[in-house]
């Protein structure tokens, strides 16, 4: 039965509301204007941050409670509110907060339509925000299609004429097949829920984890389906056959949007994959779970092989993305067979999450602030002696790439070795092992802007931004990628 | 204290260098810095008390509780020496390079620093997991220092460096956290401590060529091995040698490589005693390829650096062989080794480095009668080659002398066919002597006016020379330090365990004890 909507219910979407509002205050300006005068690029940006920050101290000061009083539901159970929630949502927002000011003079954005944009945006980490605390397919559907929808049209919004006018039509086309094929996995799941219990269950995720072990083995519908939203979900987090649109739209993406793509909307996809994962399908069924070994496996060789034979850096960072999506497969294969609720295994998928996170804003970051025109595309060779001119930024540049790789003494490191260890405890041994030798291989693409950097020399000038807020945000998710290796217990707290 | 003074001071020591803002007084500050490390180690050296296996100097805190795994550093008998020899050579190399690093001056000794920390940390961690940190860290700065300040092949060079030092590592953190869970399911707790990894009992079948141990025994022996390098995997080694600059070349040879080998004694050969001794045959038989192998491609190299850089393929063989006769002779030759290849390999590239900033070749056809051109710098370099070739009365004689008593005790054959070695070693080296000092004089050579040694040069050559012969003439001052540690390890090789030190026991019980009274 529906439970009657209670004032607590307001109370823990206020960070999302205020997401909301603050997203119609720039719009709002421009439609009250004169002659749709366009406010300076600045200020609307600048309001945005303001709108994610307070999202996210409304989020510490009224969700920071779950710690203390376990789970909450709001909505009637359509959303869920514990640890696992609370960290992903502020994850998000701290990856999105740290992308934002990367709009900040860019080439691609075009200012006459920076209202909209940010609308967009704000909107984008709306959706974000509803998919990871979605407690119901439904629910998720929604937060998904949210988030998607804003970042077909933010694709568009470039100086760029054709590169990026293509890779939305892209995005857009296979991004609409895979919500389909979502939806239709979706219907199916709920179907034979529903008619397992003669329409007496309910459709969100806390009563699904009750039969889903005993339909997963009795009933075909159900397997179907739960593998059609696998693929819905493997479409967004760009799992092995259906990764392909990676490069082509990460490339053809304004590079700050690019970054918060690869960084805050990834996160968010793959946080509502394992909230699915963890109804506790794979540990009834043996072919599921290998099948997604095979594609985690495949999914690392792709990226990794891909990015060796790539020479933008844009296209080199991409495919290293579809990489880490394998690696953070094996971590959410682990998680889906012990679900020990909030245990290492979670943490260890939320913690590479993190450093995953803060390493891709210093690549594309670095991206974002090296361009000069719209239709740049910044080729490694560009990047010869670039340690000459710049140190420090090469510096930075180095550790976020070293970070990508898990070398130590970085944050990558700790947490490659944290999702890679409970994997182990999990019995997946062969799987960690072709994920190592994959790290291997990452190490070959990873090393090659380095070695452009640091060990050529080259006349050419490779100019970057005067743009100090942007560079200091660099510098420091860089030197956090350090000093994260060291301290890294902290995080854990 | 000290041990984490002697391992992150290094890393203060660079950050300053960094961000010291006068360009002028890098090399001189560099200097200091190193003079105080050595003067610090010199401490720990007196404070060591060599009458004991267990380990002295404990630092022990849990570090990533979750996982049990700790900062826990520590010293004993079998990684004294090599903490001593990496900071003795590190002022040598700094006066060695004032002269041969001319760009870059302030990144180069910030990454000979970071490069020396990572060195001393992982001789000195007694966590795999800090140790697998440490051990991975060394790989950056020494591949930026092939890269930026190497020869014409420097990028090739640098990057087959590091993906061959990266590819085995990669196995040992699968054995790394393969152990962990095994602790944790004999003992209940994650931990990666080696103490509590030394005791948990891992599945052998004897007979059986893949068992859980000899699996992960492997995992550790393909990263030490490559490091080493042993005999199919040691092809990086010549690149990284000649296209690094002469201070990246003898802190490669001198101490990164026993790395490898320190790894085998404290880790892979205790850890696994059953898996090491059932495949002690392959060891043995890949270093005795090594040594011979090696010696045979020296011999036909042009080149001296690539000459002197394969030299160190077949002296990191004897190492191996040593350590796996299984016996306390064996393995303190092994350990002497490392040490003697430390000075005489170090100092061999010291003195190629010197020669060629002089001439600017190394092809041993350009030279010819350099002895009559340049006679300090020619007494110099035979002392060294009687050292690198085992003449009695130079520490090299020791030993090989050790290594080669251990391996024959252990199997006969194997003994044989090293000393095969030794006679292969002394004709190239020999040979290079004689075409490079003796002979006609090069016309050339004299026309270019060369100076001989220089006093800069007199401070790196004498205290290598100093030590040549106190190593080799009173082994025992050395060796007093290592013999608990070593005959421990070799009496109690299948349930080996390492103790801390009673003072550091007893202090943290009066810790412990106050507290409580203070409550």
């Amino acid at each position: 039965m529906p439970t009657p909507i209670k004032f607590i219910d307001f109370i823990l979407v206020l960070p999302m509301l205020s997401l909301f509002l603050f997203s119609l205050i720039p719009i709002g300006l421009k439609v009250f204007q004169q002659k749709n005068h366009e406010s300076k690029t600045d200020f609307v940006v600048g309001l945005a941050l303001m709108g994610v920050f307070t999202s996210l101290v409304l989020l510490i000061l009224f969700q920071g409670k779950v710690f203390y009083q376990g789970t909450f539901f709001a909505f009637s159970q359509a959303l869920i509110f514990d640890r696992f929630t609370f960290f992903s949502t502020a994850l998000c927002l701290v990856l999105s907060l740290l992308s934002l000011p990367f709009l900040l003079n860019h080439t691609t954005i075009r200012r006459s339509q920076i209202s909209e944009f940010i609308f967009l945006y704000m909107n984008a980490i709306f959706g974000m925000s509803i998919l990871i605390a979605s407690n119901d397919l439904i629910i998720t559907f929604i937060g998904l299609e949210l988030m998607s929808l804003s970042l077909y049209m933010m694709i568009t919004m470039n100086r760029e004429p054709h590169a990026s006018k293509e890779a939305a039509v892209k995005y857009f086309v296979l991004g609409s097949v895979a919500s389909a094929i979502l939806l239709f996995g979706i219907s199916l799941v709920y179907g034979s829920a529903v008619m397992l219990s003669n329409g007496q269950i309910q459709t969100h995720y806390s009563s699904l984890v009750e039969i889903t072990s005993q339909l997963i083995s009795t009933d075909r519908i159900f397997i179907v389906g739960y593998a059609l939203i696998l693929i819905g979900f493997g479409f967004k987090i760009s799992m092995f056959p259906l990764h392909s649109w990676v490069p082509d739209v990460y490339q053809g993406a304004a590079t700050p949007l690019t970054l918060f793509m690869a960084t805050a909307v990834k996160v968010a996809s793959i946080v509502a994959l394992a909230r699915i994962l963890m109804l506790g399908a794979l540990e009834e069924s043996f072919s599921l779970t290998s099948t997604l070994q095979w594609l985690a496996i495949l999914t690392m060789f792709v990226g990794n092989l891909g990015a060796l034979a790539q020479t933008s850096l844009k296209r080199i960072f991409a495919y290293s993305s579809v990489a880490h999506s394998g690696y953070i497969l094996v971590s959410l294969i682990a998680l889906a067979v012990d679900q020990t609720f909030f245990g290492t295994n979670t943490e260890a998928l939320l913690l590479y999450l993190l450093g995953y996170g803060l390493f891709s804003v210093g690549t594309f970051g670095f991206l974002s602030f090296i361009e000069r025109s719209p239709e740049d595309d910044i080729n490694i060779d560009q990047l010869r002696g670039f340690f000459y001119k710049s140190p420090w930024i090469a510096v930075g540049l180095a550790f976020c790439l070293l970070g990508l790789a898990g070398i130590p003494p970085t944050l990558g490191f700790i947490t490659k070795f944290y999702i890679f260890s409970s994997a182990m405890n999990e019995g997946f041994y062969w799987l960690v092992i072709w994920a190592l030798i994959n790290s291997v291989i990452g190490v070959f693409y990873y090393l090659k802007p380095i070695v452009y950097m640091f060990f050529y020399s080259s006349e050419e000038e490779l100019p970057c931004t005067d743009y100090s807020f942007q560079k200091i945000i660099f510098l420091s998710v860089a030197f956090l990628s350090l000093a994260g290796g060291v301290l890294f217990p902290l995080f854990l707290n | 204290m000290m041990l984490s003074a002697l391992t992150f001071l290094p890393v203060v020591f660079a950050l300053l260098i960094i961000f010291n803002p006068q360009e002028k007084i890098t090399s001189k500050l560099a200097l200091v810095f190193s003079g105080l490390l050595f003067v610090l180690s010199l401490v720990l050296l007196y404070n060591f008390n060599p009458n004991t296996s267990d380990l002295q100097f404990v630092e022990k805190s849990a570090w990533i509780p979750q996982l049990g795994i700790q900062y826990f550093l520590g010293i004993d008998g079998i990684s004294l020496w090599l903490v001593m020899l990496s900071n003795f050579l590190l002022p040598l190399v700094i006066i060695g390079s004032l002269k041969s690093i001319k760009v870059k001056v302030k990144s180069f000794y910030a990454a000979l620093f970071l490069l020396q920390a990572s060195m001393i940390g992982s001789f000195l961690s007694l966590d795999l997991i800090l140790f697998y940190i440490f051990f991975e860290s060394s790989l950056i700065p020494m591949a930026l220092m092939i890269g930026i300040w190497g020869g014409d092949k420097k990028v090739y060079a640098s990057f087959k460096f590091f993906i061959y030092t990266m590819f085995g590592s990669v196995f040992m953190l699968a054995s790394i956290i393969c152990l962990m869970l095994l602790n944790k399911s004999a003992t209940g707790e994650f931990s990666s401590s080696v103490l509590d990894l030394y005791r948990i009992d891992i599945a052998f079948v004897d007979g059986r060529f893949f068992s859980t141990q000899t699996l992960l025994f492997l995992g550790f022996a393909i990263a030490f091995a490559i490091k080493v390098p042993m005999f199919p995997l040691h092809t990086w080694l010549p690149d990284a040698h000649v296209q690094a600059p002469t201070p990246g070349s003898v802190i490669l040879a001198g101490v990164m490589l026993k790395m490898g080998t320190y790894g085998f004694l404290r880790f892979a050969i205790p850890l696994f005693p059953d898996a090491s001794s059932q495949l002690s045959w392959v060891f043995s038989f890949l270093a005795v390829i090594g040594i011979i192998y090696g010696a045979l491609v020296a011999m036909v190299q042009t080149d001296i650096k690539k000459l002197v850089a394969y030299s160190s393929v077949s002296h990191m063989g004897y190492i191996i062989l040593g350590m796996f006769a299984f016996n306390e002779i064996g393995l303190t030759g092994g350990l002497y080794q490392m040490l003697n290849h430390g000075i005489s390999t170090g100092a061999l590239f010291f003195l190629v480095g010197m020669i060629y900033d002089r001439t600017h070749t190394r092809e041993i056809s350009a030279y010819g009668g350099l002895a009559k051109v340049l006679p300090i710098y020619t007494i110099f370099f035979l002392i060294i080659t009687f050292s690198s070739i085992a003449v009695p009365l130079t520490n090299g004689f020791v030993g090989e002398f050790y290594i080669l008593l251990g391996a024959y005790i252990n199997e006969p054959f194997w003994g044989a066919l090293a000393i095969l070695g030794v006679v292969l070693g002394a004709t190239y080296m020999l040979w290079m002597v004689k075409k490079v000092f003796f002979g006609a004089t090069n016309p050339n050579l004299v026309a270019m006016n060369l100076k001989d040694i220089t006093i800069s040069e007199y401070c790196v050559l004498v205290p290598l020379v100093v030590f040549v012969f106190w190593m080799g003439i009173f082994p025992g001052h050395f060796l007093k330090y290592s013999e608990q540690s070593l005959s421990n390890l070799s009496n109690n090789i299948n349930n080996y365990e390492l103790k801390i030190a009673d003072d550091f026991v007893k202090s943290k019980e009066l810790i412990t004890k106050t507290l409580k009274a203070s409550h």
